[in-house]
C-alpha cells in the first residue's frame, strides 16, 4: 500500500517526531528524578519527599484517563504538548528558585497533572500521523528516541553542573525546553489525522472495563498483577532513596543523580535491546524469573554497601529489572489473551 | 494497572517512612524484601502467568 508516497509525505514530521522525543525526555517532567536529590540536601526529610512523590503519582494517575478522553476529542494535539511543556519547566524553575512548601507541593501537583496530558498527546499525535498500521513500530522508535533523549540530558546535566554550576541546570532546562516546543511547531499539522488518532484512543478506552472483565475470569492476569503490584511496591521508592541518600553523602545531588539515573537508563537500554532475543532463547518465564531476581538483590546490596561505587551494580540491577519486566509484561498479557482466544486469528501453530 | 500505581506511589511514603525510622539501610531491605514477595508469587503461578512458547514468533519479536 502507497508506503513510498506516504512515507515521503510525512518525513519531515516524523523527524521533527523523533527530535520531540529526544526532547521530551527531558522537558516533560521538569525536575524529575533530581528533585529528591535537590531537596535532600536542602534539608527535606525522607518522609516529606515520599509524601510529595505520593501526592505527584496519585495525582497523574487520576489525571491520566481524564486527559485521554479530552486529547482524543482535541484537534489541537500539538498545543496539548506545548502548554505543559512550559508549565512543567516553570514550576521546576521555580521550586529550584524558591525550594519552599509552596513550590514544591504547588509545583509537583501542577507537574503531575498538565505532565499527564503529555502522554496521551503524543500517542495521539504518533498514531495521527503514522496510522494504525505503523503505529507499534513507531512507538518504539519513539521509545528509542526518548532512551536516547534521557541519557544525553543525564550527560547534559552532569556537564552542565561541573561547569556552571546551578546556573547550568537553569540554563539547559530551558534550551530543552524550547527544542520541545520548536520540534512540535515542526510537526505539519495537516499531517495528524484526528480521526485516525481517535480511532485507536476509543480503542484504548476498550480494554478498561473490558479488560477487567477479562482480568476476573484469568487466572494468569490476576496472579500477573499481583506480583506486578507487589513488585512496583518494592521498586518505586529505591532509586529516589538512592538519590538522596548519595546527594547527601556527596553534597553534590544533580550530578549524584545524573550518574545514579544514567546507570540505570543505559542498563535498561541494552536490557530492552536484548530482550526480544532473550524471549525467545530463554522463554518468557525465565525472562520474568530473572528481572523479578535482580530487585531482591539490588536490595541487599544497597543495604550492605554505603559507598559510592555501590551504586553501580545497585542501579545496573535496576535497569535490568524493569527493562525486563517493562518488556515481559505486555508479552504475558498478549499471550494469555491469546489463550482465552481473545486473539482467534494469532492462535495458529 | 491504575491499582498497581497507587501501589507504587503510597510505597513512597512507607519507604520515606521507613527511612526517617531506621536509615536509608532498612527502607532498602524491607523493599528489596517486598520486591522478592513478587518473586514468590510468580514461582508460584508461573505457568498461567507465562505460558509456553507455543507462538513465539507472532508477539514477542517486534515489541
Amino acid at each position: 500500500m502507497q508506503t513510498s508516497s506516504s512515507k515521503g509525505l510525512t518525513d519531515r514530521s516524523l523527524v521533527a517526531l523523533a527530535f520531540l522525543n529526544f526532547f521530551l525526555a527531558d522537558a516533560r517532567d521538569g525536575l524529575g528524578p533530581f528533585l529528591d536529590g535537590f531537596l535532600a540536601t536542602h534539608g527535606w526529610s525522607p518522609m516529606t519527599l515520599g509524601i510529595v512523590a505520593t501526592l505527584g503519582g496519585v495525582l497523574g494517575m487520576v489525571a491520566t484517563p481524564l486527559f485521554g478522553a479530552w486529547v482524543d476529542a482535541s484537534h489541537r494535539k500539538r498545543t496539548l504538548i506545548i502548554i505543559p511543556v512550559v508549565l512543567v519547566n516553570a514550576a521546576a524553575l521555580w521550586t529550584l528558585a524558591s525550594p519552599g512548601n509552596a513550590s514544591v507541593f504547588g509545583g509537583q501537583s501542577a507537574t503531575a497533572i498538565v505532565g499527564a496530558i503529555v502522554g496521551p498527546a503524543l500517542m495521539g499525535l504518533t498514531l495521527g500521523l503514522v496510522g494504525e498500521k505503523r503505529f507499534s513500530h513507531q512507538v518504539s522508535r519513539n521509545e528509542f528516541w526518548n532512551h536516547l533523549g534521557n541519557v544525553a540530558s543525564l550527560a547534559g546535566i552532569y556537564a552542565a553542573t561541573v561547569v556552571f554550576g546551578l546556573n547550568g541546570i537553569i540554563g539547559l532546562m530551558v534550551l530543552t525546553a524550547i527544542a520541545a516546543v520548536i520540534a512540535t511547531l515542526a510537526i505539519d499539522p495537516k499531517k495528524i489525522d484526528h480521526d485516525v488518532a481517535r480511532g485507536l484512543a476509543n480503542d484504548d478506552c476498550a480494554p478498561g472495563p473490558s479488560g477487567f472483565s477479562v482480568l476476573v475470569g484469568s487466572k494468569g492476569l490476576i496472579l500477573l498483577a499481583v506480583a506486578l503490584m507487589i513488585f512496583h511496591f518494592g521498586i518505586a521508592p529505591i532509586s529516589r532513596l538512592i538519590a538522596q541518600d548519595f546527594s547527601i553523602q556527596l553534597g553534590t545531588p544533580f550530578r549524584t543523580t545524573a550518574i545514579t539515573t544514567g546507570v540505570s537508563q543505559l542498563a535498561m537500554i541494552g536490557v530492552a535491546l536484548a530482550a526480544p532475543y532473550l524471549i525467545r532463547r530463554f522463554g518468557l518465564a525465565s525472562i520474568f524469573l530473572i528481572g523479578l531476581m535482580a530487585l531482591p538483590i539490588r536490595g541487599a546490596i544497597a543495604g550492605s554497601f554505603t559507598q559510592f561505587a555501590a551504586i553501580f551494580p545497585v542501579q545496573i540491577l535496576d535497569g535490568i529489572g524493569a527493562g525486563l519486566i517493562g518488556i515481559a509484561t505486555p508479552v504475558a498479557v498478549e499471550r494469555i489473551m491469546a489463550g482465552t482466544g481473545r486473539f482467534n486469528v494469532g492462535s495458529r501453530p | 494497572m491504575t491499582v498497581q500505581g497507587i501501589g507504587a506511589s503510597f510505597s513512597n511514603v512507607v519507604a520515606g517512612w521507613l527511612t526517617d525510622f531506621g536509615g536509608y539501610g532498612l527502607a532498602y531491605w524491607v523493599h528489596g524484601g517486598i520486591a522478592a514477595l513478587a518473586l514468590a508469587v510468580f514461582v508460584i503461578g508461573r505457568n498461567a502467568i507465562a505460558p509456553s512458547r507455543n507462538k513465539d514468533m507472532d508477539v514477542p519479536a517486534d515489541r
